[in-house]
């Protein structure tokens, strides 16, 4: 059976640090019981050419930074593939992870029992939500785990401190790594999540005119 | 930045969402399981010593690959595989609550 195997994301950005994971892909032609969903992304070839056509985010990420690795039969799978088309989904990906935000913000506000789901879940709204505008919008592509943080004058206009719990609360609700993450941290930075929305309406309304 | 999946996304974030609510909503733990991926679980149960063989853990870990088996599912084998599991989680759901009752009931004996 052909597979491929690619390293993509932050060790092909050279963005390493001690947190860091190492993400693989493994492109099969069909189940493949060598390789486990924990350690791999899993994707046929053919749903990466559909990915590739529909200018996905995923493909443009795995056309910009991924890495071959090991090809059974020696082939460079993605790179034949060439560029993905243009990215069109914008608005609604960014009305999607709008969504998702607001769901864990109305969550952290009325219940204490998912605090820290809920701001894994904003960190990852966040971070899909700037990825999927610049790649949209501003026709950037920035795959970084900071992309939020690395927009210049439209970066989310929130404290380091409350940026920097949203990044240790994904790390512990997605991998379970790092230090617990408190009540009072929590309610140190509750009321500073409102300005995400903010930020998410003003750059939606920017670009598509709607929120 | 992982495949950014179509509407049912937001759906299974909420889908956690519940269960994490049913455990973390059960009792008091010196952590709070914080996902359900498998990673967190094993967190969790590490640090509240919980039992290996338990009922919970076995319903958290069944959650979880349920979970990434919708994640890395391509599009076109999704939504059958999607509807099926989804329906089966408000079983996981309550399955779960009976597991924490009853793992609340030994720890009182």
């Amino acid at each position: 059976m052909t597979y491929h195997i690619y390293a993509f994301g932050s060790i092909c950005r050279g963005e390493v640090t001690p947190q860091s994971d190492i993400d693989l892909l493994a492109i099969v032609d069909g189940f493949d019981s060598r390789f486990d969903p924990h350690t791999y992304s899993i994707y046929s070839k053919q749903r990466l050419r559909e990915l590739w056509a529909e200018g996905n985010p995923f493909a443009w990420h795995l056309a910009m930074e991924s890495k071959l690795l090991y090809a059974s039969d020696g082939m460079d799978t993605l790179s034949k593939f060439g560029a993905p088309q243009a990215y069109l989904n914008a608005e609604w990906d960014c009305q999607k992870f709008h969504l998702l935000f607001l769901d864990a913000l109305s969550s952290i506000t009325s219940s204490n029992a998912s605090r820290i789901f809920d701001l894994s879940a904003m960190f990852l709204a966040v971070r899909n939500f700037a990825t999927c505008y610049m790649l949209g919008v501003q026709r950037r592509c920035n795959f970084s785990r900071d992309s939020a943080i690395q927009m210049e004058e439209d970066s989310v206009p929130i404290p380091k401190s409350t940026y920097d719990l949203l990044v240790r609360s994904r790390l512990v609700a997605t991998r379970g790594l790092g230090d617990y993450i408190t009540s009072d941290e929590i309610l140190g930075q509750l009321e500073t999540l409102p300005l995400v929305d903010e930020w998410m309406k003003r750059l939606r309304n920017d670009a598509f005119g709607t929120t | 930045m992982t495949h950014l999946g179509q509407p049912e996304f937001n759906n299974r974030m909420a889908a956690q969402r519940k269960l994490l609510q049913i455990v973390n909503g059960a009792g008091t733990w010196t952590e709070e399981l914080a996902g359900i991926s498998l990673d967190a679980i094993d967190r969790w149960v590490g640090v509240n010593n919980l039992d290996h063989q338990s009922d919970v853990l076995r319903i958290l870990l069944l959650a979880a690959k349920r979970l990434q088996f919708l994640s890395s599912k391509s599009q076109e084998q999704l939504s059958a595989a999607y509807v099926g599991i989804m329906s089966d989680f408000a079983v996981v759901q309550k399955d779960l609550e009976d597991a924490l009752i009853t793992y609340r009931a030994k720890l009182i004996v």
